[in-house]
Formats: C-alpha cells, sequence, structure tokens
C-alpha cells in the first residue's frame, strides 16, 4: 500500500512539474512571438501616430504604456475604458493584457521601456513580482502610475485605488442616517475574510466612523469566511448565538449575499440590514426587490482610470504626485447612488 | 492485561469518536446554552447535511482503497445543471435526474480511466477536479445562475414538520448507504478489494466493475449535495462546493474510515461530518475568530486519526 501511495505521489509531482514546464515553456515562446508583434504594431502605429502629428500642424502625441492584469472581469474593462476616454486624442495608448500571467506582464513592461513610451500605467498581477519591472522602469526614467494594486516595493510615482476605509466609512454613515437613527445602541455584525487587507480596511472604517459617531453601537460579532455557502452558515450561526440583531456589514458581494440567505431562511428580514460592498450585478437585483438588503458600496473603474490619465498629465508636467489617491465610492441604494458629499 | 485488551479493541475507536462527540457538546452546552436548544441542533445538522451526503460517496470510495478528489467540483457541476435547466423551465424533476446523471458520468469517466487507463485514482481525481470546475466556468461564463422557480427553495430550505428536508434527504441517503455496504454483495466486495487487492480477484470479484461501480455511486452523491447545496443558495454559484472533497475526506476520517482501504464504517462518517459542524457551530456561537477555528479543526483530524492508530498497531 505504501508503495503504491509513493508511485501515486511520485506521479502526481511529475505531472505537476511536467505540465508546469511544458505550458511555462509553450507561454513563454507565444509571449515572445507576441510580445514582437505588439512591439512592432506599436512601433508601426507610434510611427503613423508621428507622421500624422507632423502632417497636421499638432506636436508629437505622448505614448502611455497601459497593462491591466486581465480583462476577463467587467470592473478591469471599466477601468481600461475610463483609460482610454480619459486619453482622448491627446495620448496614444499601448495596450498589454497579461491575462493574470506576472512573467507576460514583466515582459510587457520591459517592452514598453525597450519602445520608450512616456509613461506606463500599471495594474500589477501581483504586488512583489512586479517589483523588478518597476526597476527596469526607473532605470529607463519612465514614470509609472499604479493603479487597484500597490507595488510592495520599486519606484512609481503614485499609486490609485478605491479608498476602501472611505468605503467602509461610507457605510457606516449612510447606515446611521438611514437604518439605525432610532438606535443608539444598535447591535452590529461583520462579516470579514481575515486573508484580504481590503477587507481589513473596509472593517476598519466602517468601525472608525462608529467609535466617533455611535459608541454605543454594539459589535456583537466579526467573523470571517470566503465562499457564499460559508458565509451563510456562518450567519446562521450569529443569528442563532444572537436574539438581537439590527445590522450586518459584508466586506464582500459573497458575504452579504450569504448572509442575506441565511436572514431570510431564519424569517427575520424585518429586523436585521444587510450592507454589502461591490454592487455586484446579483446585489443590485436584491436593493432592488426592497427588502432587508439595504445597500452596497460601489466603485467607479472608470473613474480610476481617468484618475491614471490625469495623473499622467501631471506626471509629464513636472508635477508630484501624493504617494496615494484614494478615488471615490459611493453607497448603492435602491433610491440611486449617495456619494460621501451627501452624507456630510 | 484487561485494561490493555480494552484499549486496543475495537469498541475503544467507537468510544473514542463518541467521547470527543460528547465532550464537544457537553463543553459547549456549559459555554453556551443556546448550543443546546432545539433550534440550534437542528441548525447544525442542516449545516453538515452537505458534507455528510457527499461523504458517503466518499466513504466507498476510501474503504475500497482509492480517493476522490473530484465532489466538490462535480457538486458545482450539478448544481449548476440543475438551475439552468430550472431557469430555462424544465420540470423540477427532470431538471433532478439530469444533474444527477452528469454526476454519475463524471464518476463513470473517473472509475472507468482509473481502472482501465491504470492511472492512479488520485491523478484521475485531480484531473476531474479541474475539469469539472472549467466545465462549470465555461458554461456559466462566471457568472452565477438565479431567475429560479420558488419551488426549487424547498429542497435546500423547506421543512417536513420540524425536520429541514436536506436533513431528511441526507437520512434516507445514509439508510440506503448502511444497507449497501452492510447487507449487499457489492458492499462486501468494496471492502474485500480495499482489504487486499489481489485476493478479492482470486476470489472471483470482478474488481473492475465494483470500481466503476464505487465511482459513479460517489459521483451521485456529490450531485445530490450540489443540488441540495444550490437550492440552499437558492442559485447556481460556479464557486460553490470549493474545498467540499477535504471535508468530505475528514469527516470520513475522523469517523474512523481509514485512507488505506479495507476498514470504514458509515454512520462514523455522519459523526464525522457533524462533529466539524459543531466545532464550527460552537465556536461561532462563541465568537472565536475564524483563524482559531481552522487551528482547532486541523487538530481534531489528526487527534482522531491518531486514536485510530493507538488501536491498529499492535
Amino acid at each position: 500500500m505504501k508503495k503504491k501511495a509513493m508511485i501515486a505521489l511520485t506521479l502526481a509531482a511529475a505531472l505537476v512539474l511536467g505540465g508546469c514546464g511544458s505550458s511555462g515553456g509553450a507561454q513563454e515562446s507565444t509571449e515572445s512571438t507576441e510580445a514582437g508583434a505588439d512591439t512592432e504594431a506599436a512601433a508601426e502605429e507610434s510611427a503613423g501616430g508621428g507622421e500624422a502629428a507632423e502632417g497636421t500642424a499638432g506636436g508629437e502625441k505622448k505614448v502611455i504604456g497601459v497593462s491591466l492584469m486581465t480583462l476577463q472581469y467587467e470592473f478591469f474593462q471599466d477601468v481600461k475604458a475610463g483609460i482610454e476616454e480619459a486619453a482622448g486624442d491627446e495620448y496614444e495608448i499601448v495596450f498589454n493584457d497579461p491575462a493574470l500571467d506576472m512573467q507576460k506582464q514583466i515582459d510587457a513592461v520591459e517592452n514598453f521601456c525597450s519602445q520608450g513610451v512616456d509613461a506606463i500605467i500599471l495594474n500589477a498581477v501581483d504586488g512583489s513580482g512586479i517589483v523588478p519591472a518597476l526597476e527596469t522602469a526607473e532605470e529607463k526614467g519612465i514614470p509609472v502610475i499604479t493603479v487597484d494594486m500597490k507595488p510592495e516595493g520599486g519606484k512609481f510615482e503614485t499609486y490609485i485605488g478605491s479608498d476602501n476605509f472611505l468605503g467602509g466609512e461610507l457605510a457606516a454613515k449612510w447606515a446611521l442616517q438611514n437604518l439605525l437613527q432610532d438606535k443608539p445602541d444598535a447591535k452590529v455584525v461583520f462579516l470579514t475574510n481575515p486573508l484580504s487587507s481590503a477587507a481589513i480596511e473596509r472593517i476598519d472604517g466602517f468601525k472608525s466612523v462608529l467609535s466617533q459617531e455611535a459608541p454605543d453601537v454594539q459589535v456583537v460579532a466579526e467573523q470571517g469566511a470566503d465562499t457564499r455557502e460559508t458565509f451563510m452558515s456562518t450567519m446562521e450561526d450569529i443569528l442563532m448565538a444572537n436574539p438581537e440583531i439590527d445590522l450586518v456589514f459584508s466586506y464582500s458581494a459573497q458575504g452579504g449575499l450569504g448572509a442575506y440567505d441565511a436572514i431570510q431562511a431564519a424569517g427575520r428580514e424585518g429586523e436585521i440590514s444587510v450592507i454589502g460592498f461591490d454592487a455586484s450585478a446579483e446585489e443590485q437585483d436584491v436593493i432592488a426587490e426592497d427588502g432587508c438588503y439595504k445597500g452596497s458600496i460601489m466603485q467607479f473603474p472608470k473613474e480610476l482610470g481617468k484618475t491614471c490619465v490625469e495623473s499622467v498629465t501631471k506626471v509629464l508636467a513636472g508635477e508630484t504626485l501624493e504617494e496615494e489617491i484614494g478615488v471615490e465610492v459611493g453607497v448603492y441604494t435602491k433610491d440611486g447612488i449617495i456619494y460621501a458629499a451627501d452624507l456630510q | 492485561m484487561e485494561k490493555n485488551k480494552m484499549l486496543k479493541s475495537k469498541n475503544w475507536n467507537d468510544m473514542a469518536i463518541l467521547g470527543i462527540f460528547a465532550i464537544l457538546v457537553v463543553g459547549l452546552t456549559i459555554l453556551k446554552p443556546v448550543f443546546l436548544a432545539p433550534d440550534n441542533l437542528i441548525n447544525v445538522i442542516r449545516q453538515v447535511s452537505i458534507t455528510a451526503i457527499i461523504g458517503i460517496g466518499m466513504t466507498f470510495v476510501l474503504i475500497s482503497g482509492e480517493i476522490d478528489l473530484s465532489v466538490g467540483s462535480i457538486a458545482a457541476l450539478s448544481g449548476i445543471i440543475v438551475t439552468m435547466s430550472l431557469r430555462d423551465g424544465l420540470p423540477m424533476a427532470a431538471a433532478i435526474v439530469m444533474a444527477m446523471g452528469a454526476g454519475a458520468l463524471c464518476g463513470l469517466a473517473n472509475g472507468s480511466i482509473h481502472v482501465y487507463a491504470r492511472i492512479p485514482s488520485f491523478i484521475v481525481t485531480m484531473g476531474m477536479l479541474n475539469i469539472a470546475r472549467g466545465l462549470v466556468l465555461v458554461i456559466t461564463n462566471s457568472y452565477p445562475v438565479t431567475g429560479l422557480p420558488d419551488s426549487f427553495k424547498v429542497i435546500g430550505r423547506g421543512y417536513v414538520g420540524f425536520l429541514p428536508v436536506p436533513v431528511i434527504i441526507m437520512l434516507i441517503c445514509y439508510v440506503l448507504g448502511y444497507v449497501v455496504l452492510k447487507y449487499i454483495k457489492f458492499g462486501r466486495s468494496i471492502f474485500a478489494i480495499g482489504g487486499n487487492i489481489e485476493a478479492a480477484r482470486l476470489s472471483g470479484i470482478s474488481v473492475n466493475r465494483n470500481k466503476i461501480l464505487i465511482y459513479v455511486l460517489c459521483g451521485v452523491t456529490a450531485a445530490i449535495g450540489g443540488i441540495v447545496l444550490a437550492s440552499r443558495m437558492f442559485s447556481g454559484q460556479p464557486s460553490a462546493g470549493d474545498g467540499l472533497e477535504l471535508n468530505a475526506i475528514a469527516a470520513c476520517v475522523i469517523g474512523g474510515t481509514s485512507t488505506t482501504g479495507g476498514k470504514g464504517r458509515i454512520w462514523g462518517t455522519f459523526l464525522g461530518a457533524l462533529i466539524m459542524g459543531i466545532i464550527t457551530n460552537g465556536m461561532n456561537l462563541l465568537n472565536i475568530s475564524t483563524n482559531w477555528q481552522l487551528i482547532v479543526q486541523g487538530a481534531i483530524i489528526i487527534i482522531a486519526v491518531g486514536l485510530d492508530r493507538i488501536k491498529n498497531t499492535d
């Protein structure tokens, strides 16, 4: 039996390693040709652009290299759309989609550098893996604007992200004004994920408003989970332990929807309100039903993209940017989107 | 002498698991009396029902000396099939049969490839884990399936009297599983194959056919779990059932089923699932951080198997 298990393990290891090796190799080779093609195309384009610029009286167009971790999700497609809109006729965009492959993204950044783009907008596949590529850009003196994923080192002009802390604060302010206004000693549940730094910032934002504006509000439970089904089970247990709950704030859509499932199944939707995060399509449907799902924090990916291009303009004009730029978020409710300015 | 014999008797091992169970129940009741409230007990059994159902097929597979890592993905696939069929207006019975059929087909593929291509079950089912999950993502384009008829809620959220429907489904599956394993020739063959595959072959048991059937059964229980899960979520979630295979295996080994085959019992799996469910439930009731829950669950798995080993080393 032991021998058999060993053989199985060895085979498994061989399969995994072999699989990685071959697929890695394949990707590399296709990547280099792709990258080559990209560079050529970009060179042609920029040459074309240059000619056009010469033809008309205007100056030469500046080129921005853009690499977003993936285009698989709507969120990143919207970031891209925001960048393209803001770039308009002013900039030429050379776009790269590494499809979550760190190596492809590093190659892309190196290509941007050898191509001599004027600036790079970068949404890193991985915060630490991208550092060598940032060093390459630094050597060439090309400014890098990072968005939605903060590198763990290297030089970049600024980091632009949705303000997670602000998202938590907004959720708390909106809840205090619209759901808990008559309940100074309301009981609140947090659903979080200990593995996500964004989750911790969001919950901390909520707590900071509570400690300033509603110190008597009690946090009766704070639990982590990851999928909708585990959030549902967790919420069932919390419901069991706490006969009185007024509000659930979840760091994600999955958490909010899992809690919503549990509250519905327990028949306590008259008593408990839910606020989620992300304003996913499913959340928007549930919020529209006007039940106990009251709101969800909405990010604005197009705004992120726009802010990136604005930052490029500032950097190229010689301005120094703030280390971090937080882009506004809002509360998606059945009555529309509420912004920070509406909640003073 | 007498005591030593006691320690190594079969009963002692049974007692050990029941002992862990009893300590948990008494301890939690003292710390948090609401634990023993009928509502909460029913809540726990309902929460563990999915893992427990999937654990039945897993028990069969483990007793035969093999493993099935694909059950979580098969559960997701069947959940997507049942919800998509219902959304497109198929009657409930047809949708459920299709989803269970998909589970059976995945199991058939697992078993056939394992016995005919002679690829270890660890590898085959690890491949199926990815294939089934990939299929789910391709079919759904990563979006959840919603817009289901209200009648589908009954399976995951309904009650008959005070018993939740998922618990009833689980009990029926356990009775069937118990009968098959204990009283049907096929069930006894599973033990024979897991105990000594050559001896089983020589004694005229059709090892290949039986192994394939075991995987088909495992696929079907995974599908049943997936259907209940989809109904509980009232939607087809592409990420559903992620990691369920490990929960099911943990339930089996805590319940005394050997990972090297030849030994196991169906009710032990239920108890194993229940012990894990009680730990999570109890710690949630006490508002203990999720991080600690993982540590305790891991420790329980090792302790349970450790006790099993004490008994087996003569």
